[in-house]
């Protein structure tokens, strides 16, 4: 969808016209559920918060105003900003989860055997900080600044954990 | 074997990707088609409620200018009004206290109230009209008036207080006293008499002490005199007619004269 194609569907959905919204909803759905996938790593969330990201478009489309760098930027940082803020509220949860995977002494790289699984099966492998640093670097394209500053963790640490997570899944033959 | 875990990653999660379009049709809020109209219709309701506030001081400032001009614009005229009101009213008092005054000075001292008089003897507009008399000179007039009441009444000039001026009477004042007033007169009245000559009609004539004497009635314009319809009153003075005299004189007559000192020359009679 070109720039003029979708400030076209943006005017229509001012003027109450829900084709407007499902134009740029055929064309952007799995771009923007995989952003929101990325950060929350959860398919329930992820469709909750796609489904919420549209309506919020459709509502927002009012005050919206051609964007300088683009309107796929535009969409990609308010379903992020979205997804960020989701995991904000529900973090003490989420670190709850984390914490038995944590104290598992078998999750060691090393110990791992290498064989020949699919990307389902090589992503449970990680661990779920893992998981979610891989998830945000590649589905939602964030830079690790902006994974740190969303996961209010060191820089440092969210690199280590991207490096961990990569050599795991090499071992399975992702690259 | 190699893999590229970005892609498959992400087509991994695109297979996953569930139809969410009726989830999110339904919490769709409406968008009435007229719903821009309504806002347009609104925002001249919002901009009203600003104009009209603007207005208001507007409003009010000229309100007030106008109701100061209502309210001091009436009391102006009124102030103004009552200040000339009142500039008449105490004019007039005024002029009639000097001349009440005026005449109860002359009262006082002579017994004769020689305003009433002059203003009694007026001859007409163009004729003398006399000021006050001196009080010296009211004096003699209210004594003299005493002594010659009786004698002859026909001189007998009303004066205030019922004084009554005998013009023949010893002590009466002269001629030099009705010259002196016409004097007065020829400094204040409208009319000046400038001219040499006056016109005189001889009411009475008298001898005391060899000396003619008359009472006169005087103008400047002749016609005055000799117009039956002009009541031209006779000054309540005695003259004493000069020897100089061109014609006799007779009671009655109307004569040009003029003045030498305190006499009256007839110069020549008129009827």
């Amino acid at each position: 969808m070109t720039q003029e194609e979708f400030n076209g569907c943006m005017e229509r959905i001012k003027n109450g016209d829900k084709d407007g919204l499902k134009d740029i909803y055929i064309a952007y759905l799995s771009y923007i559920y995989t952003i929101i996938y990325g950060v929350v790593t959860s398919k329930e969330n992820a469709e909750d918060l796609t489904s919420e990201f549209f309506i919020k478009l459709w509502d927002i489309a009012d005050t919206y105003k051609p964007q300088d760098k683009g309107h796929k930027a535009y969409l990609a940082t308010v379903a992020r900003n979205m997804a960020l803020d989701f995991l904000r509220k529900n973090k003490r949860e989420v670190l709850t989860e984390e914490m038995p995977e944590e104290a598992d002494p078998k999750s060691g790289v090393e110990e791992e055997v290498i064989s020949d699984v699919g990307l389902k099966e090589a992503l449970s492998k990680l661990k779920e900080s893992e998981r979610t640093v891989v998830s945000m670097k590649i589905l939602s394209d964030m830079t690790f600044q902006e994974i740190a500053d969303a996961l209010s963790q060191p820089l440092g640490t969210v690199t280590w954990r991207y490096k961990n997570a990569l050599e795991k899944l090499r071992r399975y033959g992702y690259e | 074997m190699s893999k590229r875990l970005e892609d498959e990653y992400r087509q991994m999660i695109l297979d996953d990707v569930p139809d969410l379009w009726d989830r999110i049709e339904a919490g769709l809020t409406e968008k009435s088609v007229s719903e821009p109209v309504n806002q347009n219709a609104e925002k001249p309701e919002k901009k009203k409620k600003p104009v009209i506030l603007k207005i208001l001081p507007w409003a009010g400032g000229i309100t007030a200018a106008a109701l100061i001009l209502i309210v001091a614009l009436p009391v102006i005229l009124i102030a103004n009004l009552a200040k000339k009101a009142q500039k008449t009213e105490s004019a007039v008092p005024m002029n009639a206290a000097y001349m009440e005054q005026n005449a109860m000075t002359a009262g006082e001292d002579s017994g004769a109230d020689f305003l009433a008089d002059t203003q009694r003897n007026t001859y007409n507009d163009e004729a003398v009209m006399f000021e006050p008399a001196e009080a010296e000179e009211a004096k003699a007039e209210g004594e003299v008036a005493d002594n010659s009441v009786e004698e002859d009444g026909e001189y007998a000039v009303g004066a205030a207080g019922g004084a009554v001026i005998n013009p023949f009477s010893e002590d009466a004042e002269t001629g030099q006293r009705g010259k002196m007033l016409l004097g007065q007169q020829q400094r204040g009245t409208k009319t000046e008499f400038a001219e040499e000559y006056y016109y005189a009609v001889i009411d009475d004539i008298r001898i005391i002490d060899e000396k003619q004497y008359c009472t006169c009635a005087f103008s400047e314009d002749v016609s005055i005199l000799t117009d039956p319809d002009e009541n031209v009153s006779v000054l309540p003075y005695r003259f004493a007619i000069s020897d100089d005299s061109d014609v006799e004189a007779e009671i009655g007559g109307t004569y040009r004269i003029e003045f030498d000192g305190d006499e009256i020359v007839l110069l020549e009679r008129m009827n």
